[in-house]
């Protein structure tokens, strides 16, 4: 019985610290308290927008207390996590959204307390915060589109690979490329399937997709995730390795240069942290800023994807979101 | 006479399997002889033969849990945590694949073991305790890699998964002795003997004196060893380490395992039944592809086989 005990009470403990853990602070004297409030953490794209929001911040030394939470992407995290930003009484709050409406309240609690609320990297269905920051993505798709054609000297039969069908950052991907091309009536699409951003998914596909077409012409891929296995399908079929897009997955833009073809690499960037706390910051010393600010992206064609690349690194690293200084990189 | 009217129904489902998977082909010929993509052509075949090895080995593994009465629900998770995992030991180099195989094998059989022993022992429903386990699985690999895969596989793994002998792709070869392995497990040994015992009557198996519990582990451990080797195969056929790479092997496996006749409460499935219908569902996406079919009518027709599958299911046990 005693026995029990003691391990429940370990398990009590460790799972104690488990959840301390993610919400720790960092603590200086005077200044504004920041409070960002984020939903997961889960892969490594995330783990940029991460560290360029600590490397922005390590910028301000007006920030004297800096708290970060995980929600796990459960929304009834984030909204304790929220309420809890607001107890320990932060000067301006900072949110990247689970998916849904259920924070809403949360957000319009914090709003009805006079603070700047940011939010950013997601939708919410609320007029009630002080701006949005986002990254056009029917731009992304577009300016894929743009590349291709142009690259394909405006005529050519290419195919189209999504995301996840509904889901709307691979819908406004896939708007905005179907309406870059449209200027193009020589480009032809010979197809267009979702491959759920899962690279044996993209890799069967475009399988089939060679046998149903003698000739492709280039690959229109909203992810580096999708083009990237595509490629390899080209590659191991003995067909050209046609120009494609994607975006700053460092394992698409390594099989770019090792195979010596012709990419165009659009960034989801994760500067949208950085940039969020930059008009927070912007904000708390009432300087006006924008309900709505749509940050600027800008392509990597061939030669940038070579400048940028990291052969030596992960495949999962995103190239060209490392600009800043090493110790705030995240570690391998 | 009541074995014999059992082996009668297996029969009739097979070949309405059969019968449903002549009709596609058939389809899928009529498309060709339209002036549409030839689904026979050699080379769609053998991509088909890739995809095809890999979801057959989880859906056998699968049905080794749905005979003994139980079904895993973390085999997308075990894949990719295995994937992951044995990226980061073989580190690109083939010296290291030995080791790598046998910590994925390891990794695999211990989830299984989790698995069977919070069904086993603790009586927990297998849906929820799989669930549980995949969930936890999940949490350790983001938690371990933090999001950023840092292996490599190792060029012999790649050699597996995209090469060829005398014609036929390599992971074929790894499917026929995937096949063979199980069908003796299931057919001709004590412990497939044992396997169907226990999941088509629990109680009375007990009272014949077997031992449930480790029969029921063992199922989950040979599960979830079939999930740790397609990590490898996946590997192998991306040429990459993917958080996410086993999504979608939990649902389709199961659907494999049922649309061949295994049924879910135990006790009847078989290797010939789930090739049968892993086949099935790869001839359906690829049909779909191939005639340029939107994404909405690929779901409805995957959907439609899996409800199917378990309206047969359902009658069977009527």
């Amino acid at each position: 019985m005693m026995k029990r005990k003691g391990i429940v009470a370990i398990i009590a403990i460790a799972a104690a610290v488990a959840m301390v853990l993610p919400c720790w602070a960092e603590t200086k004297k005077g200044g504004f308290a920041i409070g960002w409030s984020n939903a997961g953490m889960g892969d490594s794209w995330r783990l940029f927008l991460d560290a360029n929001f600590r490397a922005e911040a390590a910028q301000h030394p007006e920030i004297t207390k800096l708290y970060v939470t995980n929600a796990d992407e459960k929304p009834e995290k984030q909204i304790a996590d929220i309420d809890d930003l607001l107890t320990k009484g932060i000067d301006a709050l900072i949110v990247y959204p689970t998916v849904g409406d259920a924070i809403v309240p949360a957000i319009e609690r914090a709003y009805a307390q006079g603070i700047p609320v940011v939010v950013f990297g997601g939708t919410i269905n609320t007029d009630k915060y002080t701006c949005l920051v986002t990254q056009d993505l029917k731009d992304f798709g577009r300016a894929q589109a743009e590349w291709l054609a142009k690259e394909l000297g405006g005529k050519g039969k290419i195919v189209l690979l999504s995301g996840i069908a509904g889901n709307t950052t691979a819908e406004d991907r896939l708007a905005g490329a179907r309406e870059a091309l449209k200027k193009y009536p020589k480009i032809e699409i010979l197809d267009h399937q979702y491959c759920d951003w899962s690279p044996p998914k993209a890799k069967s596909i475009m399988e089939a997709m060679i046998q149903a077409f003698p000739k492709i012409d280039g690959i229109w891929a909203d992810s580096g995730l999708m083009s990237w296995p595509a490629l390899q399908a080209l590659k191991e079929a003995k067909r050209p390795l046609v120009p494609s897009t994607g975006d700053q997955l460092n394992g698409y833009a390594k099989f770019l240069v090792d195979n010596k073809c012709r990419g165009f690499v659009f960034p989801m960037t994760t500067r949208l942290s950085g940039d969020a706390l930059k008009i927070a910051l912007k904000a708390l010393k009432g300087e006006k800023v924008p309900k709505n600010y749509s940050i600027e992206v800008k392509g990597l064609g061939p030669d940038k994807i070579k400048e940028f690349v990291r052969p030596s690194l992960s495949d999962w690293w995103w190239i060209g979101d490392d600009q800043m200084p090493k110790e705030f990189l995240p570690k391998l | 006479m009541e074995t014999r009217r059992v082996r009668g129904v297996r029969k009739i489902e097979h070949s309405g399997l059969i019968v449903a998977l002549a009709v596609l082909l058939a389809a899928g010929a009529l498309y060709g002889a339209l002036g549409g993509v030839n689904f026979f052509k050699v080379g769609n075949l053998l991509n088909i033969a890739r995809s095809f090895s890999m979801l057959a080995i989880v859906a056998m593994g699968q049905t080794v849990a749905i005979v003994g009465g139980g079904l895993d629900l973390s085999v997308a998770e075990t894949i990719s945590s295995t994937n992951v995992l044995a990226a980061a030991v073989m580190a690109g180099s083939d010296s290291h694949l030995l080791m790598a195989i046998l910590v994925a094998c390891a990794f695999g059989a211990l989830v299984g073991a989790c698995n069977g022993l919070l069904v086993a022992k603790r009586g927990v429903p297998p849906f929820i305790a799989t669930l549980g386990v995949a969930t936890i699985v999940k949490g350790l690999r983001l938690v371990w890699t933090q999001g950023l895969p840092t292996g490599k596989i190792a060029p012999s793994l790649i050699e597996l998964g995209i090469g060829s002998t005398f014609g036929l792709p390599n992971l074929t070869f790894v499917l026929a002795l995937a096949a063979l392995v199980f069908a003796l497990l299931l057919r001709r040994t004590g412990y497939g003997r044992r396997l169907f015992a226990v999941g088509s009557n629990p109680a009375a198996a007990s009272l014949c004196g077997l031992r449930c519990e480790a029969v029921v582990i063992g199922s989950y451990v040979i599960c979830g060893l079939s999930a740790a080797i397609v990590g490898l195969l996946l590997g192998g056929y991306t040429g990459m380490s993917d958080q996410l790479v086993g999504e979608g092997y939990d649902t389709d496996s199961i659907a494999a395992a049922v649309l061949g006749g295994a049924s879910i409460g135990g006790g009847s499935g078989g290797v010939g039944g789930t090739l049968l219908g892993a086949c099935m569902m790869l001839v359906v996406t690829n049909l779909a592809v191939l005639a340029h079919f939107p994404i909405q009518s690929q779901m409805l027709m995957k959907g439609l086989l899996i409800v199917v599958a378990l309206w047969i299911d359902s009658r069977k046990k009527a």
